[in-house]
């Protein structure tokens, strides 16, 4: 009888050991284990979840400005001042034309610029078209009306012309988001040394983009940044890339405010 | 040998009077029509089109500068703050400006507009230091919306050495005058 009741109290005891224990590992690891396992993209990073950005962007295709400001005439010296200065003739005329034309560099600047856009862009988890992907032939009219209004997109600038061509896209049932780039590289005179005044002169370069992601649904800007460097880049050049990606390092924080 | 001399000095004291008073008259060419009717100019507030990092620059004094240069020139200038357009006047208004914005741009009496854009202007230290500018400047005609005159201009300045580093803090204004100089070099002196 004895042997009987201490036999059963041990199985007993046994069992509450091993429910008890069962359930402190259910209860602390299977909610680690949960944790790690399903722990949705939107709460380990500020970036948009992928799934919920399947927005269509219409890449407009970007304007690459070249412009050679003017050159020569200079001179250096101490004339006309406490220290060395040196200057430059104006181009100013009759209404002369104030942009460079394009140039040949500038055909794989537009590469460069549409590859890291839709580098940027998918990594968001936007779904990237071009003009000529878009289906509706009504749309496709719409945004290439808002092609030679690029530079001014990209400015976040929206005038009269663009804000009435955003309001015909906002009746559509599709809507879309409008990416627009622009880049003007500007190539001045260069430095100079003068041995006699000591007089010393800076090359003028410089390089700019600005893009923009403006929605067709509510016809405003949600998204734009500029980068300005004084220098001029190659296309191949990895600073090139970098000088881009701190341009589309803000898309991640602010773009998928739509 | 001596009628030969007198002969060829002849003929070069001719030719040096005919180029002289070839260049004379090359200087005296007749002034442009749409510079010669321009009544008043008035100019507008400067445009600020920078990007990123900006240097504090007293817009005023480059538009007083720029109204300065153009009275030298004897042309009728006066300074006004209402640009008359709503919303600020952007780089782009000016590049691509329309008759119509033309036509509502700065004081509604007003016919000739200056606006004046300042698209840079920096310093740096090297061995030295040395300044940038470089200015825009659009002259329009709001009678018929058109752009009478259009120029840019840069200008660079700078001192090498010790002396050069330690006036770092007056090379972007130096830049900036040389800048404005050279642009409005563009507009040709009005004869009195």
């Amino acid at each position: 009888m004895m042997r009987t009741d201490i036999l059963k109290q041990a199985t007993t005891m046994r069992w509450k050991m091993a429910h008890t224990c069962g359930t402190v590992l259910f209860v602390v690891i299977v909610p680690m284990m949960a944790q790690n396992a399903t722990v949705p993209a939107w709460q380990t990073t500020s970036a948009p979840a992928p799934q919920k950005l399947a927005t269509k962007v219409v890449m407009l295709p970007p304007v690459v400005n070249v412009e050679t400001l003017p050159s020569g005439g200079q001179t250096g010296g101490l004339a006309g001042s406490a220290f060395g200065s040196g200057s430059v003739a104006s181009t100013g005329g009759l209404a002369g034309q104030r942009r460079g034309s394009k140039s040949d560099p500038a055909g794989s600047f537009d590469e460069v610029l549409v590859s890291a856009a839709k580098a940027h862009l998918n990594e968001q988890g936007y779904t990237l078209l071009s003009l000529d992907d878009v289906q509706d032939p009504s749309v496709s009219d719409l945004l290439r009306q808002l092609e030679p209004l690029t530079n001014r997109l990209a400015h976040g600038a929206i005038n009269d012309q663009a804000r009435e061509v955003l309001n015909h896209l906002s009746t559509l049932p599709e809507n879309y988001l409008v990416f627009v780039q622009f880049m003007e590289v500007k190539e001045g005179p260069g430095g100079s040394w003068n041995p006699n005044t000591g007089a010393i002169t800076s090359a003028m370069f410089s390089t700019l983009v600005r893009a923009a992601l403006i929605s067709t649904r509510t016809g405003t800007v949600i998204w734009k940044d500029e980068n300005l460097e004084r220098k001029l880049f190659h296309t191949n050049d990895p600073k090139f890339g970098k000088f881009l990606d701190q341009i589309y390092s803000t898309l991640a924080s602010q773009g998928g405010n739509q | 040998m001596k009628p030969l001399f007198v002969k060829t000095s002849f003929c070069m004291i001719v030719l040096l009077l005919l180029s002289a008073t070839c260049l004379a008259n090359r200087a005296k060419l007749p002034p442009d029509p749409r510079f010669a009717s321009i009544g008043q100019i008035v100019v507008l507030p400067v445009v600020d089109n920078r990007t990123g990092k900006k240097d504090k620059i007293s817009l005023d004094s480059l538009r007083k500068a720029a109204i300065n240069n153009l009275k030298h020139k004897n042309y009728s200038v006066t300074g006004s703050d209402n640009t008359d357009v709503s919303g600020d006047i952007a780089e782009e208004d000016l590049n691509d400006a329309n008759p119509t914005w033309v036509k509502h741009l700065g004081p509604p009496d007003s016919r000739w507009v200056l606006v004046i854009g300042l698209e840079d202007v920096h310093s740096k230290i090297t061995f030295g230091s040395t300044g940038n500018a470089e200015v825009v400047g659009f002259l329009f005609d709001k009678q018929d919306g058109t752009v009478l005159w259009k120029g840019t201009g840069v200008g660079q300045a700078g001192q090498g050495g010790l002396l050069g580093m330690t006036l770092k803090g007056f090379m972007s204004e130096a830049a900036l005058d040389n800048a404005m100089a050279n642009l409005l070099s563009g507009i040709p002196k009005r004869v009195k």
